[in-house]
């Protein structure tokens, strides 16, 4: 931490340009590899105001390196210290943080319980119209109990608040009333704004004033680069050093071309069909939901378009990564024999018709996946239609018009990786449940009323296995994350969306 | 007088003709499609992705045209990809072009507000970029075979109004047509058998101009995301699906391109011709 | 004169009033911007409650009055995804789409005017046969598939220019070169055909008759007299170059008008939606205006009439 030692000395301004100095020397000294990193982003950064958008792929990443959030997600998926140093529940309904001492923003703004409840406060005004306010809509009230501790009061129990904290980016009380923050920014983290060209890209630099380890890239650019093919071209030909989100069978390719890597990991976000179980042909019909689900080759499916780098559901939709993962489940078996059975002992042998919606541009290889499932669906003599539609036109259908077609190709992930905020969509009063069921809601409301990890632990064993037998869904795959990069870096490639600077490390 | 006898020298048409050759090979593809005996062009096989073309001198192979990112063949899509293709935009011209003709026949024929309103129409389309009023109609409406054929229908009206005015204004003066008003013949008798007619020529010429740029605005949809449903296969929404693989697998984006270019051409080809051919002395804007 | 371009004011604030009516409406039909806005899971009463921050609640002729008397005083209302005035945030976009249709129409005219030109004198020619042949191949190639070879080529294979992005006039050469193909087919198939049209005209055979020298025939008569559907054409152009240049954005990040607009409809943002297209049509109606002008300048015919 050679970097904190230099703190006292950067408080003054006049020290700036020996310091300047200083630090160019540092870095003459240091390993002799790039400085600068430059990543690709597959869809625009629309604001910087961490408040205003809840797109952790692009907006809140970029933000996160100029915000900094109380708790840390490190890129092994686990918690760690941020701008608080320990956190602890105080019963069922409330949480205590405890402050990193002296953390200034960088505008000399004090960073302490003040600061934080005056941010909570932010999100919930609705003159704010915070797009983040659903995640934080269950804080009733934020207690300063000193400079460094803060106590956040919850209606109901909250389990997965400090994960949740993990994405609430904090912003100086002072420096947001009088600035625009969807287009500049100033916080407390490893990097500040050189430039933002919403569009094209957004420039940042190293402070050199920052708390926290000092990050490996002095300057790191984020350029907007829609096009799969032309992100993996900007790769390829060198324009940037890091991107994601393209086609598995193009990872071969990529590294063939001998000038850069790219590889994958498993995702956090799930993808499963969605069965309409409130209308006819899917209402009340349990053996149709399981034959569909034992005539789906989930494997076939994986190898042959994902080259098996996607990690098959164990029958749930919580992968391994989240609390709550039961692992007494497995994958269900294919069994296109004992499916075309249940479809005739349902009386509806190579009779059943059903559409499946297809949202478009959101999802790996969706279409091709849908069609594959079709075809395999068609196997067993059920004809699927497919109705691929944007994914605005059918977030609306689902959610705001209630009017799900027959089934849906659909992926769900939750951001605190916390069974809790998964299985509530399958509760009864959930808009996006399309399935009753009494006895899972029950015990999906006692497991959200408690922040008592064993008992959630053992709530969320018999909710999955309820969800597993039943199989109101079908649990396909969550599908990886493929990403390429220069050379000169590694980065230490994670499965939900976040894409950082602070995540890479040079070699 | 060099220049006149270059001015009376007759237009080369091979070109037309290689055009009009060239359309009558692709619609007799398209129709004899499911009769070549080619493999199901929805059905794919995931061990046999992204295969590369096996045509050779010693004959076609077994996928002659390589498979796609499904195991598909490409050549039997292509082929089938040919109807979808040419329905969506033979439908569209056909249907932009009855709405523009009867708007441009009335407004021409009648003069008065409705030309007014019809001027103003055209106004608004021509101000309205193509490609994004088609786009916010799809997206509005969903990308159903029968609302990419209105949209692209919606985006071509204006053209076949334009030209169908001129038209009117000029054929409406002509002495037979006196001669029948007089006469006392209804406007509907005139409309339809003397007017109609001799607005048909130019309207055929702009068909085939419509033609080529539909086929080409829709596969622009299916890059944005919005183009026609899985499994048909168009030849626009195969190269949009295949774009992204166009550096490990060439075959899956290049091969329809190919057809969609060739197609293209030909039916301008043949578009050109005809307005030599037919109306040699029309204006060309 | 003034009388006449007067009318044509009125009549493209006429154009310019139907865009906008048609993007309102069909930007209503396109579903509930709150359910993208709002993390999934949020409730409905938290998606009511963001309807009405963003005045989506009030009823819809309301909201169109309102967005009429704003729009006539430049205000298109905030962005729902920028979270600043729509109408800066389109006009930030516009110096980059400018630069891109501009160089597309630049290089449209000079090269697809200098091979129309050519292909018309040199008529009968294989000159006129391959000037045809590649302008026909240029109409009919998609943009995106050219986009993305010219990418391979020249910024992955031989490293020359980069692989998209804006700011230098490398990053421009490949969107223009692509944006251009259409364009510069078009005008060179349009010039060609008008210069045959005047040729056959009889006051250029008059010119002959009376002995005038061919260049000066060419140059005074038949350039000047097809000009004028190239212009027309141009003005059309523009248009498309300016709003329909989306695909061609896409492939090569540009960030530009067309981009945005395609995005805010993915995204319901519906004050930029409006607000970008106002801005297109707004720019194709001063266009078309300049064009009219240009007309009376080129053809005396025109401006004794009016």
């Amino acid at each position: 931490m050679s970097s904190t030692s230099l703190l006292p000395f950067r408080a003054s301004l006049a020290m700036r340009t020996s310091l300047l100095a200083l630090s160019l020397g540092a870095a003459a000294a240091g390993p002799a590899a790039a400085r600068d990193l430059t990543i690709a982003l597959s869809s625009n950064v629309n604001t910087l105001d961490p408040f205003k958008s809840t797109t952790v792929g692009t907006d809140l990443s970029v933000a996160a390196h100029i915000y900094t959030p109380l708790v840390d997600r490190g890129p092994d998926m686990k918690l760690r210290p941020g701008l608080a140093t320990k956190w602890e529940a105080v019963g069922d309904t409330a949480w205590r943080f405890t402050l990193r001492e002296g953390v200034t923003f960088s505008n000399g703004e004090k960073l302490d319980a003040e600061a934080v409840k005056w941010n909570v406060e932010r999100v919930l005004d609705p003159k704010t119209a915070a797009r983040n306010k659903p995640w934080f809509a269950s804080i009733s009230e934020v207690k300063v109990v000193s400079p460094g501790v803060v106590e956040f009061v919850t209606k109901g129990a909250y389990p997965d608040l400090p994960e949740q904290m993990s994405m609430f980016l904090l912003m100086p009380p002072k420096w947001t009333a009088e600035n625009n923050p969807a287009v500049t920014a100033l916080g407390s983290g490893p990097y500040e704004l050189v430039r933002f060209a919403s569009g094209d890209r957004v420039v940042l630099k190293a402070r050199k004033d920052y708390w926290g380890e000092k990050p490996a890239f002095d300057n790191v650019t984020f350029r907007i680069i829609p096009e799969d093919s032309s992100r993996i071209a900007a790769l390829v030909a060198g324009d940037v050093d890091l991107v994601t989100g393209f086609p598995t069978s193009e990872i071969a390719r990529i590294k063939a071309s001998g000038k850069v890597d790219a590889s994958s990991v498993p995702g956090t976000r799930g993808m499963f069909i969605k069965l309409n179980a409130l209308r006819a042909p899917f209402k009340d019909t349990p053996k149709v939901w399981r034959a569909l689900n034992l005539a789906i080759d989930r494997k076939a499916i994986n190898d042959g378009l994902l080259d098996g780098l996607g990690e098959i559901s164990a029958c749930q939709p919580l992968s391994p990564t989240y609390f709550g993962f039961n692992p007494d489940l497995k994958p269900i078996a294919y069994d296109p024999a004992q499916a075309k059975k249940l479809l005739a002992e349902a009386g509806v042998a190579n009779s059943l018709t059903m559409e499946l919606e297809v949202p478009t541009g959101r999802y790996i290889q969706a279409s091709d996946i849908a069609q594959v499932v079709a075809s395999q669906l068609g196997e067993v003599g059920v004809t699927v239609k497919l109705r691929e539609m944007e994914f605005g036109a059918f977030m609306n259908k689902y959610i705001v018009g209630k009017n799900l077609g027959d089934s849906a190709y659909f992926g769900l992930g939750w951001p605190t990786l916390d069974a809790g905020g998964l299985l509530n969509f399958w509760e009864t009063e959930n808009p996006q449940s399309y399935w009753g069921n009494a006895n899972f809601t029950d015990a999906a409301k006692a497991a959200r009323s408690t922040n008592d990890p064993a008992k959630r632990m053992a709530l969320y064993k018999t909710l999955t296995k309820q969800l597993c037998e039943d199989s109101p869904s079908i649990f396909l795959f969550f599908t990886p994350i493929t990403y390429g990069q220069s050379k000169g870096i590694a980065w230490q490639a994670r499965g939900d969306d976040w894409v950082r600077a602070m995540d890479v490390k040079t070699r | 007088m060099r220049l006149l006898s270059f001015l009376r020298s007759q237009r080369s048409n091979w070109l037309g003709l290689f055009g009009a050759a060239l359309l009558v090979l692709l619609l007799t593809l398209a129709i004899a499609g499911p009769w070549l005996g080619l493999p199901d062009p929805t059905r794919g096989d995931l061990r046999a992705r992204m295969l590369a073309p096996t045509i050779s001198w010693a004959g076609l192979g077994s996928h002659p045209f390589g498979t796609d990112q499904l195991g598909r063949d490409i050549l039997s899509r292509i082929v089938a990809g040919s109807r979808v293709t040419l329905t969506i935009a033979g439908s569209a011209v056909v249907l932009g072009g009855i709405a523009g003709i009867f708007l441009g026949l009335v407004a021409g024929y009648f003069g008065g507000w409705s030309d007014r309103l019809l001027m103003r129409l055209v106004d608004i389309q021509l101000a309205f970029p193509l490609m994004l009023l088609a786009l916010l109609v799809v997206a509005a409406l969903g990308p159903s075979l029968h609302n990419l054929i209105a949209v692209l229908a919606l985006t071509s009206w204006v053209r076949y109004a334009r030209i169908v005015r001129g038209q009117v204004l000029t054929v409406r003066e002509r002495e037979f047509v006196q001669a029948v008003r007089a006469m006392g013949a209804s406007h509907l008798r005139i409309l339809g058998r003397h007017i109609l007619p001799n607005v048909l020529t130019p309207a055929l010429v702009v068909a085939t101009l419509e033609l080529a740029r539909t086929i080409v605005l829709e596969a622009g949809l299916s890059f944005l995301g919005l183009g026609i449903q899985p499994p048909s296969p168009s030849w626009g929404r195969m190269l949009a699906d295949g774009r992204t693989y166009i550096a490990s697998a060439w075959w899956i984006i290049t091969l329809p391109g190919l057809a969609l270019m060739l197609t293209v051409l030909s039916v301008n080809l043949l578009g050109d011709w005809l307005r030599d051919w037919l109306d040699p002395h029309s204006d060309r804007g | 004169m003034p009388r006449h371009l007067t009318s044509r004011l009125g009549e493209g604030l006429i154009a310019i009033w139907g865009v906008v009516t048609i993007v309102f409406v069909v930007s209503r039909m396109l579903g509930d911007p709150a359910v993208l806005l709002l993390p999934i899971g949020a409730t409905e009463e938290q998606m009511r409650e963001l309807r009405t921050q963003l005045g989506l609640d009030l009823p819809l002729l309301q909201q169109y009055l309102s967005f009429l008397l704003n729009a006539v005083k430049g205000d298109f209302g905030q962005s729902f995804q920028f979270g600043r005035p729509a109408l800066s945030v389109v006009l930030e976009r516009l110096p980059a789409t400018a630069m891109l249709a501009g160089s597309a129409l630049a290089i449209g005219i000079l090269i697809g005017g200098t091979a129309g030109a050519l292909a018309a004198i040199h008529r009968g020619s294989a000159i006129e046969a391959l000037v045809l042949l590649v302008a026909l191949l240029g109409q009919a190639t998609p943009s995106f598939w050219l986009g993305i070879m010219l990418i391979l080529l020249f910024a992955v294979q031989l490293g020359w220019l980069p692989t998209g992005g804006y700011g230098t006039w490398q990053n421009l050469v490949l969107p223009a070169v692509t944006l251009a193909c259409f364009t510069t087919a078009s005008i060179a198939r349009l010039l060609r055909s008008s210069m045959l049209d005047v040729m056959r005209d009889d006051y250029v055979r008059t010119a002959y008759a009376k002995g005038l020298p061919p260049s000066r025939v060419f140059t005074w008569h038949v350039g000047r007299n097809s000009l004028i559907p190239v212009v027309t054409m141009t003005g059309i152009l523009a248009g498309e170059l300016l709003g329909g240049a989306a695909v061609t954005e896409t492939v090569f990040s540009w960030p530009g008008v067309g981009r945005l607009i395609v995005q805010a409809i993915e995204t319901k943002d519906f004050p930029v939606v409006q607000a970008g297209v106002a801005v297109v049509a707004t720019i194709f109606v001063g266009v078309n205006l300049l064009v009219d002008l240009l007309y009376t300048l080129i053809d005396p015919r025109i401006r004794q009439a009016s």
